[in-house]
Order: C-alpha cells, then structure tokens, then sequence
C-alpha cells in the first residue's frame, strides 16, 4: 500500500477513474476482441448453426462448451500478453492507463500475477461485482485488482472522487444483487419444473400464450388420461370434436391445425381430415377427402366421408375409432334420425370409453334420442345441469335450439316442462343474443302460459328481442295477420341469423298463397349466401307440407346443389316432381339419389317409415323409366 | 464501433469523381425504393404456409434429384422427408437460394396436399413474375452471368437494403476521398470498376447455381481499403474514428493505428464471417469481398513498384496511439 502512495504522489499520475476503466474495457471488447472472438469460434460456430438446423443435440451441446471455452482462451491469452508484456491492453493504453505491481519494483507485473489477473477479470464482470466495487473501495480497487496485487493508475491528474456513499452501502447493494439473482434462479427453475411436469399448467401457459384456443384448452384440462395431448396429435383430435360438436368455431380450429401441421408430417389422415372440414369450396372438399384416402386408406375418417352406411355391424373396430369419426357418425344419425344405431354405437362403443363432460352429454343425448325413456331423460337432464353448474352457457343454449327445438313437437309435454323451467332459470343469466333467441324457440315449443310469457319478455335486453317474442307469442294465438305486420316491422333491418328466424316465423305464421308467392319473388330476388339456400329450404319444405307440389318442385330445383347430401330433401324433391306430374325430372332426380344413397336403395328396411311412399314411387318410377 | 477517417470527408472539388458515383449510388437507391416497392406485396405472399409447403416439396425435389446443392441442405431434406417437419420452414427459405429448383419446381409433380400445392404455385408463380421486376434482379449478376454481363459493372449500384446501401457508401466515401488525391479521377473510376468485375469473377467463381444475385458496391471498397493499406505502406498510422457506445468522455475519439489495422479489422471479419456461415445458408458474398481486396493488393503492389513515393505526399501525423476526444 505504500507504493501505491508513492504512486499517486506523483502529479502525473492518479487512481484510474472508474468511467475510464469502463471505456477501456469497452475499447478492448468491442473493437479488439470482438474481431478476434469472432474469428476464434467461427468453425465452431459453423457446426453450431448446422446441428442446431438438423437437430443434432449432441453437436450442440458440444459446441457450445468449446465456444465458451474458446471465448474464454482468447480472452485469458490476449490480457495475460498484454499485462505481462505492456502493463495494459489496448483499450487501457488508448485510455492512458497502466497497471502497476504493488509487490515488486518497478512496477512491473509477474507472471502469475498477469495470469492470476487475466484468470480473474472475466469472473468479475460476469458476476457483475467490479460495478459496484469500483465505486465502493476507498483505492478503486477492483476484486482483480487485489487478487493479483496490483492497481491501475491514470497517466492524467483530476483523479474523480470517490463515490456518494460509505463502504457499507456498496457491500449491502452486493449482497442484495446476490440474492435477488440467486432467488430468481431459483424461482425460474421451479416455475420451468412445474411447467414441464404438470401438464395442466402447461396446457393453461399455452392457453395465455395465445398457441392453445381457451374452449381446446379447457377441454384437454377436463378430460382424463391424455397425457400428450397438448403436443401431439390427439390435440387435433380434441379440436376436431369439439368443433364438430359445434363447441367452438373455425379459428379456434384453423388455429390448431396450424399448430398441428408444423408437428405433424405433411401427408396426415387426421389434418387432412381436418382441412377438408375447415375447407370452402366443395372441390377442395372432394379433393382433401381423396387425398385423405390416400394418405390412410383403413383409417376411419376415410371410411365415414365415402359412405353413407350406418350398420353398426358393418363397421369393422368402431370401438377403435377416434372421436371426430364418432362424433361425425353420431352426427349423420342424428341427421337421419337413426336413433337405434344411435343408441348402439352409445352402448357399444361410446359407454366404456372415459368419458369427459363432453362425451357423457352427448351419450346422454344419444340415449335420449334413443329411447325417450325416463331414465334416459334423468340422465340428458343431469347432463344440462351439469353444464349449466359449469357456468357452460353457450352448450347449454346450443342444446336447448339445436335438439329440443328439434324434437319438441314428438317431445313428452312433461318432459318439455321440466326442461323448459330448468332453461328459464338458465334464462336469466343469458344475455347474448342467440342464446335468447334459442330460449325463446324453446317456449315457442312448450306453450308457456301468459304470465311466463310476460316474465320472459321482461327479461329480455334488446327491444328487437322483445318484438320477436310479441311475434312468437301472436302465432302461438293463432293471429297470423297481426304476426306478419309484426314480423314485416322487423324484417328490413334485420340480418344474419335474425332475419332467417324471421322468415322462419313468417313461413309458420300460415301465409296464404298469394302471400307465399310474394314470399317466394322476394326470396329469389335476394343475394344467393348461404342464409338464401336455408330459406330456400324453408320455403322448399312448407310448400312441400302443404301439398303444393308443383311450386315446391321450382323452389326445390333451385336449391338442389346445396342440399345433395341431404337424404331427406333428395326424396321430399323426387316425391314433389312425381306428384307435379313432371316424371322425368323425378326419374332423374331418383337417378342421382340413388348414385349419391346407393347403400339406402340395397337396404330399405333402414329408411324411416315416413319414407314408404317415395319407395312405392321409386318402384312405380322403376316399372315405367327403368326398362 | 471503429471506422477509417483518414483526411477526413473530402469536398467535391477535392474528390469529384468519387462523388459523382455516390450521387449515382444515390439515384440508383431511390429508383430501386420505388422499383421494389411490390416486393413488400411479394413478402406478404411469401409468408404463412408458403415457406412450409415449400420446405417440405424442396426435401421431395432433393429425394429425386441428383444435383445436390449443399452437405447441410441435403441432410436437412433427409431428415424433413422422414417427417422432421419442425425446420420445413427453414428448408423453404433455402429453397428459393436454388435457381434451378425454383425454375423447374412449378412444373413437377409433388405428393402432399394438392390444394396447398396448388396455392404454392401460384403464389411461387406471382413472387417470380415480382422478382424479375426488383432491382437486385435487373441489376445484379446472377449464376448464369457467365459471358461478360453489363450487369458485372451495374451490380455495384444495387443494394439489398438501407443498412448494406448506407454502410457501404460511408466506406466508399471515406475511402474515396483519400484515394482520389493520389490516383486522380480517372484512376479511382477505374480502379473501382476493376475492383468490382474481379469481385463479380470470383463470386460468379465459387457459387455456381446460387439463385441469390451478387449486389453492392463491397467488393469494390475492399479493393479500395486494400489499395489504401499498400499505398500507406503500414509506416505512417492512419486516423481512425471510434465510437463506444456511451456518451461519456472519451468514449468516442480519433485514435492513429498504422494503415496495416484497415486490412486486418476488413479481412478478419470477413474471414470470420466467410468461415463461420455453413455453405448456402450465408447473406454476404465474402469471397467476392476477398476477391476485390486481393485485386487492390496486386494494383497497390503495382503502383509502388512503378513509382515508390506515391502516397508520401500527404502529411500524417506520427504520434501513434493519441488520443483526441471528441466530447
């Protein structure tokens, strides 16, 4: 210490000032030894970017510890030459500084303390302790400095001051620094362990991350014994079921299957499967459908889009099936009111699988669908419940329009009572526009009495809501006239999912045929969208109903191409063109049922028993076109 | 940040010549910013699945074809078509670096989804008709340049972006000026188009179907730093600028290191950069950069074996190591 006195005695020269040290630190990293370093680990670094892009984890991780060890070599060699042969670096000189041994004279640094000093350096800036050091010891004496014995000094006068505060500010700002770094290490590593190992806070980090839709995620959460479903396929699988079982929308599932296609191959039956679902056009559908085929010509998928049969029997391994062929088939006999293969595809292959919420609904649907028995009602109604107890509105909503509007009419009246009280409870937590509309048709089914209806309207937010229950209510009355000025008042502003309830009603209301006719014009004159064809088909059938055979054939005709798939629409429009007298075109519109149903004709004793009459007309079409 | 400042900035009357080819290096970059401006369209186009489906077609194409274009593309096409999609997308970018995929792809037959094949196509087919519009297309010397090309003189006026354009036009300045005093006009002009057609030689050299065109003025400045360091001699030091980052004293100055510096800070980051980037992958033409800097090598040697006092003319300083603080 008292050649450090002697030193700084000196006018010429002073303590280095910290700012200095920093801009001679500064000077060597980025304009010496960046180059350097560079050129040092550029092999290495090479190989690190290849085996990084093959995934080579082995290459990797080697490479990264001979860079670091490289890093560290260039550094140790170039202040280790430059401290023992020049008494500083480069940057140092630039800055005018020097060190100086305080053990031997003149000043000049032994080996072992340029090594010792250069072993040192790149430890104390790593750990960050030379920033507080250098303005905390009374000498500006740096960890290094002291390990080796040695001290910079400035070949310039003006040495700074020392810093605002005392000693024991700087050693608690060290030890604060310590331990904030070492608990949130700590703290990373639980929360990364935690992550890796629970998948449910997994699944939730990949929700809040924007990467998982919340209706996938919550459903990956309730579902048991999928264990890689956040990752891997089975992930596609959950999203396709619950999109097929209208639980969420096409983001949601657009979504996934991107995520998806970048795990998954190119060539997957399940994304194809996926794509085909999401696609526009029907030749995109055809096309993804043929490819699916392609790729996986045994998978189930393959099996369910390019047949139409529904025989349990027939099916080979359905209980190997994944749950968006299920769901699909369960779907398509719904369609076709197949309850019987229903209820067995249910018992047989759905029943003993794990189920979570989402499936023990839809057996219970099923079952109910099946067999309207009492047990079979306990068992939907618990289901309802429960989702409701879930807070799960829109399921909830959705089962209320999309079954029991369904079924209302064949529904038991105490059945639909108990229903009808459980939604109306449910009523008053709802108040998204479509959920209401939903609870509103349901009523319209049960013929509430006159101070439920009054209850209910009360409880509806949107005025346009209220004019749509008054409507409602007018029909139910049977005052049809009133209900179409009621309904005409809502029309011209209404859109979307509206106004096709709208005309739904008006089509209910009884118009005469004049009326129809002025309905139909209207209709034809609209902008072809998908909501025209649904009231095409509105029209289409209530014609058909009432007997008007040779209108519903015209309105029929200009719907076709949307409804080819649909069996029942396929017959009704055979039977209108037959009963029109217009027999070639019901002979034609037969040809191209049977090529679309071609396992139905084989078995009729599958066909609903509304359905006799169009086989007699089939047969009579048969004798007379078929020779 | 380090940077040769010589005698400083020269006026136009000092070094008209080299100010003439920075006002049409100027010119040129205005008219390709309005001539590029479809390639923003071009990029929203490139984006999404394109490089996906890409990625995933270059691994069938490298499967079936025998022109292999690199060891590292090729195992990443391995590995992609044994169903390590993770880097599909990266294999697409790499994909468009081979011309000859990019010229017969749209034409061949692939297995994959037919509906996103055919997206690809077109949209390939669109980002072509948009290339060949840019002015790195029109400017640049592409791999089939073979014959002597105007385009091994015009590839020195287009620029990848902002920060290539402005980097090299800082060095060409500086170096420029320097220069000019001691060559005259006509022998910067010429030493700067000469540098640039060995740089344009080499690259068109060592990438043989690389489908990124050669652009910017780089080869030609290494050629010029290269000159400057000969010219110099390595005896008088040379004034270098360096910035620290930090606004204090100090931090930003002029230090004087001898002109051999110039070489070694040019070549060793291209060295490094040129050994550190697996074939193919790189977006700097190194070698063309090694290419005009040995040019300026050999004409430096040249000019002081005819006349060995040129460059002693300007005065330096000879106090190495000073140091002049600017703040």
């Amino acid at each position: 210490m008292n050649n450090n006195i002697d030193l700084i005695s000196n006018d010429l020269i002073s303590n280095a000032p910290p700012i200095d040290r920093l801009g001679a630190a500064l000077f060597d990293l980025l304009i010496v030894l960046l180059p350097l370093v560079m050129l040092a680990i550029a092999p290495l670094r090479a190989i690190l970017i290849e085996s990084l892009l093959l995934g080579e984890d082995l290459k990797v991780t080697i490479s990264i510890l001979l860079i670091s060890l490289t890093l560290f070599l260039v550094f140790f060699a170039y202040q280790f030459f430059c401290y023992y042969l020049f008494q500083s670096t480069f940057g140092q000189r630039v800055f005018g500084l020097k060190i100086v041994s305080l053990t031997g004279e003149p000043h000049q640094l032994e080996m072992t303390q340029a090594a010792l000093r250069a072993l040192c350096w790149p430890v104390g800036v790593i750990l960050l302790v030379p920033l507080f050091a250098a303005f905390g010891h009374p000498h500006r004496r740096l960890w290094h400095d002291r390990v080796s014995d040695t001290k910079i000094l400035s070949f310039k006068s003006n040495a700074r001051e020392l810093g605002p505060f005392g000693r024991g500010f700087y050693r608690g700002a060290i030890a604060g620094y310590w331990i904030l770094s070492l608990s949130s290490l700590g703290l990373t590593v639980a929360f990364t362990s935690s992550y890796l190992n629970d998948e449910k806070v997994l699944t939730g980090f990949l929700e809040q991350s924007g990467d998982l839709c919340s209706e996938v995620g919550r459903a990956l959460r309730e579902w048991s014994g999928s264990s890689e479903v956040a990752f891997g396929v089975e992930r596609l699988d959950v999203a396709l079921s619950l999109y097929l079982a209208d639980n969420i929308d096409q983001d949601c599932l657009r979504k996934e299957v991107d995520h998806v296609s970048q795990v998954l191959r190119f060539e997957d039956a399940r994304l194809y499967f996926a794509k085909h679902t999401l696609a526009e056009s029907e030749s995109d559908k055809k096309l993804y459908s043929k490819q699916l085929c392609k790729v996986s010509a045994e998978s189930d998928l393959c099996l369910i889009l390019n047949s139409s049969a529904l025989n349990l029997e027939e099916l080979q391994k359905p209980e190997a099936w994944s749950w968006p062929a299920l769901i699909l088939l369960l779907d398509q006999a719904k369609k076709e009111r197949n309850h019987q293969f229903i209820v067995k595809l249910t018992e047989q292959v759905i029943a003993p699988k794990p189920l979570g919420p989402l499936f023990a609904r839809m057996r219970a649907q099923a079952l109910w669908y099946g067999a309207r028995t009492e047990e079979a009602r306990g068992h939907w109604i618990s289901s309802l419940s429960l989702m409701s107890q879930q807070g799960r509105k829109k399921l909830t909503a959705w089962a209320c329009q999309e079954e029991l509007d369904l079924d209302c009419k064949a529904t038991n009246s105490t059945v639909c009572k108990t229903l009808r009280h459980q939604m109306t409870e449910e009523s008053r937590r709802l108040t998204d526009t479509n959920e209401s509309l939903a609870l509103l048709t349901i009523n319209f089914c049960e013929d509430p009495t006159e101070s439920e209806w009054q209850s209910l309207q009360a409880s509806l937010q949107q005025p346009r809501l209220r004019s749509y229950a008054k409507a409602l209510r007018l029909v139910m009355n049977g005052e049809f006239e009133k209900a179409r000025d009621q309904v005409a008042e809502l029309l011209p502003r209404a859109k979307g999912q509206f106004r096709f309830l709208l005309n739904k009603l008006l089509l209910t209301a009884q118009p005469d045929p004049k009326e129809l006719e002025i309905f139909v014009s209207s209709w034809q004159q609209q902008e072809v969208d998908q909501v025209w064809f649904k009231n095409g088909r509105l029209i289409f059938d209530h014609l058909f109903e009432k007997g008007q055979f040779v209108k519903a054939t015209e309105v029929g005709q200009m719907i076709v191409q949307s409804f080819v798939d649909n069996r029942s629409f396929a017959q009704n429009l055979v039977l209108a063109a037959y009963h029109s007298g217009l027999k070639p075109l019901a002979w034609e519109r037969l040809i191209s049922y049977r090529k679309r149903f071609s396992n139905e004709a084989a078995a009729p004793e599958r066909m609903p028993a509304g359905e006799s009459e169009f086989f007699i007309v089939s047969k009579v079409l048969d004798q007379e076109f078929g020779q | 940040m380090i940077l040769p400042f010589l005698n400083g900035l020269q006026t136009f009357s000092k070094a008209p010549v080299t100010w003439v080819i920075f006002l049409l290096q100027v010119g040129v970059y205005i008219w390709s910013v309005f001539l590029n401006e479809p390639s923003s369209k071009s990029d929203e186009l490139l984006e999404s699945h394109f490089f996906k489906t890409q990625g995933a077609l270059y691994a069938q194409y490298l499967e079936t074809n025998k022109h292999r274009p690199s060891q590292l593309v090729s195992a990443l096409g391995e590995r992609i078509a044994k169903g390590a999609s993770l880097k599909s997308e990266m294999l697409g970018h790499l994909a468009l670096r081979d011309s000859e995929f990019v010229e017969r792809a749209p034409a061949m037959q692939f297995k994959g989804d037919q509906v996103a094949l055919h997206q690809w196509r077109q949209s390939l087919q669109t980002w072509r008709i948009q290339y060949q519009k840019m002015s790195s297309s029109l400017l640049g010397v592409n791999s089939t340049d073979r014959k002597p090309s105007l385009s091994w003189v015009t590839y020195l006026f287009a620029h990848g972006d902002f920060t290539h354009f402005l980097g090299n036009m800082i060095f060409l300045l500086l170096l420029g000026t320097a220069l000019e005093p001691l060559l005259g006009g006509l022998g910067l002009l010429v030493g700067f188009l000469g540098f640039g057609i060995v740089s344009a030689l080499v690259f068109l050299a060592f990438s043989a179907s690389s489908g990124v065109p050669l652009v910017g003025a780089s080869g030609a400045v290494s050629g010029m730093m290269m000159l400057i360091c000969v010219l110099y001699r390595g005896r008088w030091p040379i004034r270098f600028v360096y910035w620290l980052i930090l606004p204090f004293r100090g931090f930003t100055g002029f230090i004087y290191l001898p002109a051999v510096f110039l070489a070694l800070f040019w070549l060793v980051a291209d060295l490094a950069g040129h050994l550190s980037t697996p074939a193919d992958l790189g977006g700097v033409a190194h070698l063309a950069h090694f290419g005009g800097a040995l040019a300026g090598l050999v004409v430096g040697l040249v000019l002081l074996a005819l006349n060995p006092h040129r460059g002693q003319a300007l005065k330096q300083e000879e106090n190495c190591f000073e140091l002049i603080p600017l703040i």
